[in-house]
Formats: C-alpha cells, structure tokens, sequence
C-alpha cells in the first residue's frame, strides 16, 4: 500500500486500522486512556506521514510508530511512577516461553533506565516473543544488530542482578 | 518450514500478534498466508488469539463535526463508514493545517443514500488500478463450519455485508428491500494483492455478500448495495451457506 500526504491518506489508514491500533494500545495503556492514545497515534500518522510513503507495510509501521508511543508515554517523567506502578508487571509478564527470567526481572526494574532503542527491541523480543528477523524488518535494521542489542540487554541484565542485595 | 515462515512465528511456536494482523489485513504474501491458514486450523492457542483480536471492535464515539461541502466531510464519511469513531477532531483539524496544498477528495454525490461503490473519490494510491485498468479483482468464499472466509486478490478495497432476505424465485422474503443492507459484517478494508477475511454471518436469513471494486467505497446499514460496473461480487444464502456466484 503506498500512500500520499494528503488527509485522506491518513483517514483511509484510520477506518482501516483504528481498532487494531486500540488494541494494541490496551497493552500499554488502561481502557479509559486507550481512546486518547490512539488520537495521540494518529496525529503522529500525520506529522510522519511522508516517512511512511513507500513503506511496504502500513500494518508494521503502525505498530511500531504505537509501540514507541506507548513507551515514550510510559516514560514521560510526571507520569512515570504512577503508571510504572500501574502498568509494569504486565509489560514485562506476558507468556513469552524463552524468556529469560532474569532479564525480565531486569527490565521491570530499570527499562526505564535504558535508551529507547533498547527497550523498543527489548518489547518486541521479551514481550512479543519476535524472532531476531522479525525485529529486524520492523525495526529496520539488521538481524545481527538485533542479536547484539539483545546480547547487550542479557549481560545489562546480568550485572544488574549482581548488584541487587 | 522455510525462512519466510519462521519469520512469521515467535520464538515459543506461535504466531506472533503482528504476524496475525499483517495476515488480515492482507499483507502476507499467498504464501504466508497459506501457511498462516494451516496454522490457525492447526493451533488452537493461535485460533483463540485470532478470534479475540477479530473480536476487538470498539464502540468509540465519532467525530461530532462534519462540515457540510468540504473535503472534511468526506474524510468523516470515510471514517464512519470503517466502523471506527474515535474522536477525530483534531486530526482532521490538523490535517487541513498541515496539508493547505490541493486535496483531490471530492464531494459525495448527491442523491439518496446508497452504497455506490464510487461515492468516495479520494485520490487512490497509484497502485489501486494499473494504468489500462485491466488487472482483474477476484473473490473466493470458502465455508468453514460457522466461518465464511473470503480470498480477496487484486488492488482496491473489499467489504462483506448482509443483504435483506430473498427469494431467487424473486420474492422477498422478509418485507425489505432485496438489496438493502441489513448487517456490515466487515467494514470496507483495502486489498493489496491478496487479502483473506473471516466472517460469521449468525443469521437465519439474507444473502451474504463480499464485494471488492478498485475505489474506496462506503457500506452502512439501510442502504442499498449498487455496485460501480468494475466491482467484483460473490454472495452466498445465509440460510445454507451454499455457494452462487454472480458477478456483476
């Protein structure tokens, strides 16, 4: 799908996607922010719009730009503790077999500590379990580079529970 | 299993929540989505994931502007007419402030309500129609138990709806109008290439009816369905769910 600038663009994508976008949300945010979220998302569909031209996928691109939204408003200093208190168990819990326990522990504790790249990749691995490959086409890097980021939360990870009491 | 399927998968065997989505909305290749399919029939932990996701439609209000003539009324028709209302004020706001330059949307046509498949002439991507027109759109209904799923192949957009009852010996069978929209079972959604859908009509009665044209269109209930001459249209009795195709 290759869209334009124009409203129109942006208001097919909104019919099509709207309700996807607001169920990814809900893995972030409570019922009652989703609605507002989502209008948040889409007023950045708006203003990147023309980073998304040529993009093969609008689905992925989407998902990502609500991804990084959705961190980026967990992070946000005046409302960090609340919702940190309020939402990070269940970021960091969801049923991913291979996840390792300890780097789990890790993020619930200091993702917020970490640069956005790095939790970006640390959600769509720990959390939606995505292979290197996968992560790497969303993400537009490299699967190697991917491993690495991965690599680097491990050993983060790792250091951070020796230095736990 | 070759790399372009288990890329599709997470790392516990499972189809990953994006792989499900970019399947719906038909971005997999015929391929992926082969293989999507056989993984849904197969994996009872992935069916579940699926039906939750289908059944994610959210009731948010719509957006409560509409300004008569304008591009914006359009836009909000458009919106509306993909089931999704959240509030869309400031994004249509915001639009028409970034964007001054010419939009080539149009205005509805005038007329009675209907779901002309070429009532919304927002300017389409460049990929929607080739440049002699002549790439062909093609639907397919399959039955599976209480499921209709509907292959989609071309470029344009695709909606499944249920029509008033009808009798093929030409009598109505319900009172309303044989064409007349009862249920949208599935909002307008674009086709690029191929696009797989899954429908659970419910009903005792009426014809359901996947119809895919190059255009955007619109569908809402109590309009009639009048098809551009270029749409494509398979329907099936909702009573028996026996196949009879028509195109038009």
């Amino acid at each position: 799908m290759q869209l334009g600038r124009t409203p129109a663009d942006v208001a097919l994508l909104y019919a099509q996607h709207a309700s996807r976008v607001h169920r990814w949300v809900l893995r972030f945010c409570t019922p009652t922010d989703a609605e507002e979220v989502v209008h948040e998302i889409f007023v950045k569909v708006l203003e990147r719009i023309v980073q998304f031209r040529n993009h093969a996928s609008p689905t992925t691109w989407l998902y990502r730009l609500t991804t990084n939204h959705c961190l980026n408003r967990l992070r946000d200093t005046g409302r960090r503790a609340e919702l940190w208190q309020e939402h990070s168990a269940t970021l960091w819990s969801a049923p991913v077999a291979e996840a390792d326990q300890e780097t789990v522990t890790f993020l619930r504790q200091f993702w917020h500590g970490l640069d956005d790249e790095l939790v970006e990749i640390g959600v769509f691995y720990f959390v939606d379990g995505m292979t290197h490959s996968e992560i790497a086409r969303v993400v537009g890097c490299s699967p190697r580079t991917v491993g690495n980021r991965v690599q680097r939360l491990q050993s983060l990870a790792v250091e951070a529970a020796g230095d736990l009491p | 299993m070759n790399d372009s399927h288990r890329d599709l998968l997470s790392r516990d065997g499972h189809l990953t929540g994006l792989t499900l989505d970019r399947y719906e909305f038909g971005e997999l290749s015929a391929e992926q989505a082969r293989y999507v399919e056989e993984h849904l029939d197969d994996c009872f932990i992935c069916r579940r994931r699926w039906d939750m996701a289908r059944e994610h439609q959210p009731v948010i209000e719509p957006p409560s502007f509409v300004q008569p003539s304008t591009g914006s009324a359009t836009l909000a028709g458009l919106m509306l007419s993909g089931g999704v209302a959240v509030a869309a004020t400031a994004v249509l706001a915001l639009a028409s402030t970034l964007w001054s330059g010419p939009q080539r949307v149009d205005p509805r046509p005038e007329g009675p309500p209907s779901a002309v498949a070429s009532a919304y002439t927002t300017s389409p991507p460049p990929e929607y129609g080739t440049v002699d027109g002549s790439e062909s759109l093609d639907l397919a209904l399959r039955t599976r138990g209480i499921d209709l799923r509907i292959s989609a192949q071309g470029q344009g957009t695709m909606a499944v709806v249920l029509l008033a009852g009808f009798d093929p010996d030409g009598m109505d069978t319900d009172g309303g109008e044989p064409d007349e929209i009862v249920e949208v079972l599935r909002a307008p959604v674009s086709v690029n290439a191929t696009r797989q859908l899954t429908v659970t009509p419910g009903a005792e009665s009426g014809r359901v009816v996947a119809v895919m044209c190059r255009e955007p269109f619109a569908v809402a209930m109590g309009d009639t369905l009048e098809l551009a001459d270029d749409c494509v249209q398979r329907e099936i009795l909702a009573s028996s769910l026996t196949p009879r195709e028509r195109d038009s």
